[in-house]
């Protein structure tokens, strides 16, 4: 696992995590609804990511509605570089 | 909660994560969309801001100085500001997400091809207001705004092909030492005319 962050390493969260470079932020509803995942599993994985700082939340109102906004973090970007880079290498054989 | 994973993936593995996950951010980014009209309106409010900066520059020019040149001024700023403002929101809401990127070098004109118009139509505007060519002038701004949209729309194909290059924004002291050269700028250029 030489490289390979173990809180990026399930699939839903490399998505979120490259989704989210893409975008400054976005709503909760945008990404459960481009992820194709329950309001829970979001949820989850979003909490996992946040508490190693890779990701932020914040609470906002759009139209009157509650809403949450998440964004990948310089920290996030990093890791996420660290995490593709060392996939790679596993594709080429490196490690 | 944390998630350990017990071996290493294999090739096939690493290269199905990397494809589903730039799916999932193509995915995204194909989702976004443009407010309706957006280029015309952001066009249009350069072309305001351009002519009314170059007519109220060169009417203060003139011996016969009022107030009214100065408030010409403010008011092109302000209408070039909302116009701004609203796209911003109306992007917002439409796409329940942000992109920085398309704020600071599409909005706000911080790239390259934005920068390039936009001096280049305000200098030409400019020159046009100050030699007495009034219709050379309003000629002048609104190429500026077309190139502006123009430019716009070159930086979101950019970013289409390429969103996580284009997607982050310039950061909050760039675009503030953006306002304060344009700021001094003008400053100095009200100064020089008197």
């Amino acid at each position: 696992m030489t490289g390979l962050d173990p809180a990026i390493h399930p699939p839903v969260r490399l998505q979120l995590m490259t989704s989210l470079t893409a975008v400054s932020s976005a709503e909760f509803v945008h990404l459960r609804e481009a992820l194709v995942v329950s309001d829970s599993v979001l949820s989850k994985h979003i909490s996992a990511l946040a508490e190693k700082g890779y990701v932020v939340s914040r609470k906002g109102v759009v139209d009157g509605r509650r809403t949450t906004w998440v964004s990948l973090t310089r920290q996030g970007e990093r890791a996420l570089r660290g995490h593709a880079a060392a996939l790679r290498a596993l594709i080429d054989g490196v490690t | 909660m944390e998630t350990t994973p017990q071996s290493s993936p294999g090739p096939n593995d690493a290269v199905a994560q990397l494809e589903a996950a730039d799916l999932a951010r193509q995915r995204l980014a194909a989702d976004l969309r443009l407010p309706s009209g957006l280029h015309a309106w952001l066009g249009a409010a350069v072309a305001v801001q351009v002519a009314t900066a170059a007519f109220g520059i060169a009417a203060f020019n003139d011996d016969d100085r009022n107030a009214w040149e100065l408030v010409l001024l403010a008011a092109g700023c302000a209408v070039f500001a909302v116009v701004a403002l609203v796209q911003i929101a109306r992007f917002r809401r439409l796409n329940r997400a942000t992109v920085g990127g398309w704020v600071s070098q599409a909005v706000l004109g911080s790239s390259n091809l934005a920068s390039v118009a936009y001096g280049g139509g305000l200098a030409a505007t400019m020159w046009a207001a100050f030699s007495d060519h009034p219709v050379l002038a309003v000629a002048a701004a609104l190429a500026t705004g077309a190139a502006y949209a123009a430019a716009a729309h070159h930086w979101w194909r950019a970013y289409r092909s390429d969103p996580a290059r284009h997607a982050r924004g310039a950061s909050r002291a760039f675009l503030a030492a953006c306002v304060l050269a344009a700021v001094v700028g003008l400053v100095a250029l009200l100064v020089a005319s008197r």
